[in-house]
């Protein structure tokens, strides 16, 4: 009894706390995007010292290192516009501390890069050169003798691109969901709370274990402050399933492979309650069928254990190539390209074909870890005029061999019917004598023509005219590395040329 | 693909025409057609004989072929085989001194010899007779002969000619010719003594009396001298002289002598160039036709003479069986196959499938006559209008046999072998190697 009172009241306890700590956060968000959006306007006005503090106040309210880089980014401006080395000294403290609160930042060399350009700067216009002999006089009433201060940035300085970012906050409750954009098959994106730059449009996917998935879509505004918080409800109905493969990247297909892939190994997804089955299959390796029982707030794991032979890469591309079919050893690859699929290895005749084009085919031996890129070019097929042409002309000449042979044919008939009978007997200056073997020569010289011209017909109806299909065929080797991920483990291949 | 398949097939089983065939046809025909070989005359074949009898040559045969415009006497040779080359030594008739050849000139074959004899109007004004073995030789002319006990002047276009034998003053009995122009008869026997040479003799019908208009000659064997037949074209009478009058005479009326028969032939009067062909020692062939001129009326006829070998009476002149008067009759020879014996007769302007081609026709001569029916038909297998096929007609020894030979326009056939119109043989193949 004493227990359970003790556990009524830190419950309690604990949602009083969290109460206010969630309305404390919802605040200092309120707070710094007021500050975020004040600090734009001041920025766009040149009111950069302004701008700065008002970035700086944001940044107290919420600690998003963004924030930090736009308080750097306003004074290298300033510092810019005016050539003022006392701006770009703190534009360098404040990427300094940038860097500190996001050890992990994407822009890190980029903005190290910076640093090191802006102290060039400082120093150069701190010890300014002395005045050539043909420069300008040194302005009257410098103090400084043959010093002369520059009057406008360096030309390294102006070549940095230097601007205040927007920022986009993805925040869940409860935190620790998955973040997924676009598509869950390119694979986890972050998980929440995030911040960070987007531009354009993006589905955002939330999901976490026994929580019902959130889906939302952002137009992100690189001058903004966008914030995204999604509220996921619980779902106590839902199992949780932790897929993987020692491919990693392997297609993951659930239930019917017709509605194509969810998503690549690893992947945690909930997934309701009951008998579900999985395929994961990955090229060159057999595919992997299993039938998983998913209980309700248990976690289920699908681990798929892919064999299979040495594989290579076959990248078929060109131009036109989205309207050709791509087949090896006679079957259809891709009917469609580009095509990019893996080949087990050993030789294998590749087929392009598109129509109104001449086919492409050549053998092609894939090794093992290589990518084997055919770029083909495929030449127009040429018209078949002069062989129809050709035919006419062999069925008229046939036709003509045949009249004359039926005339030559009718003479000896007659002739040889009127020398057995007598009467009267044909002699052997019968003028029929002549005319047919006149009619029987040229039957038989236009069956020679008109063979030879059907056999020309032939030649010409598969005669490989005008320049053939062609194709430039690189190898490139593919490094296979082992990969270690979160919740995964596998073999990664990078590609070097 | 599959239609090419087709196609190609369909163009390899299209049989092939052997053309040879009509080579093996060539040599298949039993009718040898020569067409006018490299001679001057561009009317070729306008009288056409036997060039030798059959004893000269070993095996084969040859035709004599007169050509005219210009006049040449040439000689087609028969291999065995039936081929026919033109032999060498073919003459222009101009060059014997016959500048002027008759349309129908009469071409007659020695009975004794290879010998044949052109008989022709010769240069104007006179009769031209040319006589040889495979050459022809002008022999001396007769017009303007004094024979008669003046000048007389002798037509000199020949209306008749025949070969006869004439009894010499020594020796065997001679084959001559003999040419009636006009009423007179001719003989040009050179080697006769001034007393005996063989004179011109006119001949009348003392009934009449009238001159006899000699159309036809012939002769029949009695004796040493052959007796003379002689057809008048005035009245179409029939006149059976002894030959031996000629020898000497310098007229002669019919009823004189005593071995002088006439006869009246069935109201026809034979025209220019009419013949009187021996069928043997006792019969003769009365081929008479109209001059064209006048007519196409035509007579074949056999007669047959009766001697009395007592010599109390006169001979007699009988026709034989029923005359054939097909019209359009122009020249005639007789065949004799050994079997039997025919008449070739030539109608060169009968119409033959619609032209007018030419034909010859066979008739049968049977103890009782012509068959009135001809027992073959012969004409070019493809007949042309103008062809003249059978203008004139030749029986030509080949292979030891008879065999007939036809004139046409400028073509010479000769049939190796002939068929009746029943189906079988007048006489099978005389060609070797067949």
């Amino acid at each position: 009894m004493q227990s359970r009172v003790v556990f009524v009241v830190w419950m309690v306890v604990c949602a009083l706390a969290i109460q206010p700590a969630h309305g404390q956060s919802a605040d200092a968000l309120n707070k710094a995007q007021a500050a975020f959006d004040q600090a734009q306007s001041e920025f766009l006005q040149g009111k950069y010292d302004d701008a700065a503090r008002s970035f700086q106040d944001a940044y107290d309210a919420r600690p998003f290192p963004s924030f930090l880089y736009n308080v750097a980014a306003t004074y290298h401006t300033k510092g810019r516009k005016a050539s003022d080395p006392v701006a770009y000294q703190k534009a360098i403290d404040t990427y300094h501390k940038y860097l500190t609160a996001d050890p992990q930042a994407p822009d890190r060399d980029k903005v190290e890069k910076a640093i090191e350009v802006l102290e060039a700067e400082i120093k150069r216009l701190k010890n300014p050169q002395p005045a050539s002999a043909g420069g300008s006089p040194p302005p009257p009433g410098n103090g400084a003798t043959g010093a002369v201060p520059p009057a406008t940035s360096s030309e390294e300085i102006n070549k940095l691109e230097v601007k205040v970012r927007g920022l986009v906050v993805i925040e869940s409750e409860p935190s620790n969901a998955t973040i997924y954009l676009d598509d869950k098959r390119k694979g986890p994106f972050a998980t929440t709370p995030w911040s960070g730059t987007l531009e354009g449009d993006h589905k955002v996917i939330l999901e976490k274990r026994g929580y019902v998935v959130v889906e939302k879509t952002i137009s992100a505004d690189p001058t903004k402050l966008f914030l995204l918080s999604g509220a996921m409800a619980p779902a106590n109905f839902l199992g949780w399933v932790e897929i993987t493969s020692n491919v990693p990247g392997a297609d993951i297909y659930i239930d019917d492979k017709a509605v194509g892939s969810v998503g690549k190994t690893p992947l945690s997804q909930n997934l309701s309650k009951g008998k579900h089955t999985f395929w994961i299959s990955a090229d060159g390796y057999d595919e992997v069928r299993q039938e998983v029982d998913v209980i309700p707030n248990e976690v289920t794991p699908v681990k798929a254990q892919l064999r299979g032979s040495p594989v290579g890469k076959l990248n078929v591309t060109g131009l036109g190539i989205e309207d050709a079919t791509i087949s090896i050893d006679g079957k259809v690859l891709c009917e469609r390209g580009p095509c990019l699929k893996s080949l087990p290895q050993g030789e294998h005749t590749i087929t392009v074909t598109r129509p109104d084009y001449k086919s492409y085919a050549r053998r092609i031996t894939i090794q093992p870890k290589t990518e084997t890129q055919i770029r083909v070019t495929l030449a127009p097929s040429p018209g078949r005029g002069d062989a129809i042409t050709t035919y006419i002309l062999a069925l008229g000449l046939g036709g003509g061999g045949a009249f004359l042979g039926f005339q030559a044919n009718k003479y000896r008939d007659d002739l040889k019917k009127e020398i057995a009978a007598g009467r009267p007997p044909p002699d052997s200056g019968d003028p029929r004598l002549l005319k047919g073997k006149i009619f029987a020569i040229s039957a038989d010289a236009t069956f020679a023509i008109a063979g030879i011209t059907a056999l020309t017909a032939v030649y010409y109806t598969f005669r490989d005219k005008g320049a053939p299909s062609t194709g430039l065929v690189d190898v490139r080797a593919l490094a296979v590395m082992p990969e270690l991920g979160p919740g995964y483990a596998g073999l990664g291949m990078g590609v070097s040329w | 693909m599959r239609t090419t398949i087709w196609f190609v097939l369909a163009a390899a089983s299209v049989p092939a025409c052997k053309w040879t065939e009509f080579d093996d046809l060539d040599n298949q025909t039993w009718v040898s057609s020569t067409k006018k070989p490299n001679v001057k005359s561009s009317d070729y074949g306008v009288a056409i004989q036997r060039g030798d009898n059959g004893t000269e040559s070993a095996s084969g045969g040859t035709l004599a072929v007169i050509g005219a415009g210009p006049g040449t006497y040439s000689e087609l040779a028969y291999s065995p085989t039936g081929a026919s080359i033109l032999k060498a030594g073919s003459l222009t008739l101009a060059d014997q001194g016959i500048t002027s050849l008759d349309a129908s000139p009469f071409l007659l074959a020695s009975p004794e010899s290879a010998e044949i004899a052109l008989i022709t109007t010769g240069d104007p004004g006179s009769i031209a007779v040319a006589t040889g073995t495979h050459t022809l030789k002008a022999r001396p002319l007769l017009v303007n002969n004094t024979s008669l006990g003046s000048t007389v002047t002798i037509a000199s276009t020949p209306d008749a000619a025949t070969y006869m034998f004439r009894g010499t003053v020594a020796g065997p009995p001679l084959a001559e010719p003999l040419v009636a122009a006009g009423d007179i008869v001719l003989g040009v026997a050179s080697d006769l003594p001034a007393s005996a040479k063989q004179p011109a003799c006119k001949l009348v019908d003392d009934t009449t009396p009238t001159p006899i208009q000699i159309r036809a000659l012939g002769a029949v064997s009695h004796g040493l001298t052959d007796d003379v037949l002689v057809w008048n074209g005035g009245d179409g009478k029939l006149y059976l002289y002894n030959g031996s009058v000629f020898n000497g005479c310098t007229t002669q009326s019919q009823s004189a002598a005593a071995d002088v028969a006439d006869v009246v032939t069935p109201a026809f009067m034979p025209g220019h160039g009419s013949q009187i062909l021996t069928i043997s020692r006792d019969r003769v062939l009365l081929a008479g036709h109209q001059d064209i001129a006048k007519g196409s009326d035509s007579l074949l006829q056999v007669y047959q003479v009766i001697y009395d070998d007592a010599g109390n009476l006169k001979p007699m002149l009988l026709p034989v069986g029923y005359p054939v008067t097909t019209e359009g009759l122009r020249t005639a020879a007789v065949l004799d196959t050994g079997d039997a014996t025919y008449v070739i007769a030539g109608y060169p302007t009968a119409i033959v499938d619609g032209k007018t081609a030419g034909q010859v026709l066979v008739f049968r001569i049977s103890d009782s006559g012509l068959e009135t029916t001809p027992v073959a038909t012969f004409h070019d297998a493809q007949p042309e209008n103008n062809q003249s096929f059978g203008r004139a007609v030749a029986v030509m020894p080949f292979q030891g046999k008879q065999v007939i030979a036809v004139a046409a326009d400028n073509e010479i056939f000769v049939y190796f072998r002939a068929q009746l119109g029943d189906g079988t043989s007048l006489y099978d193949d005389t060609r070797q190697g067949r």
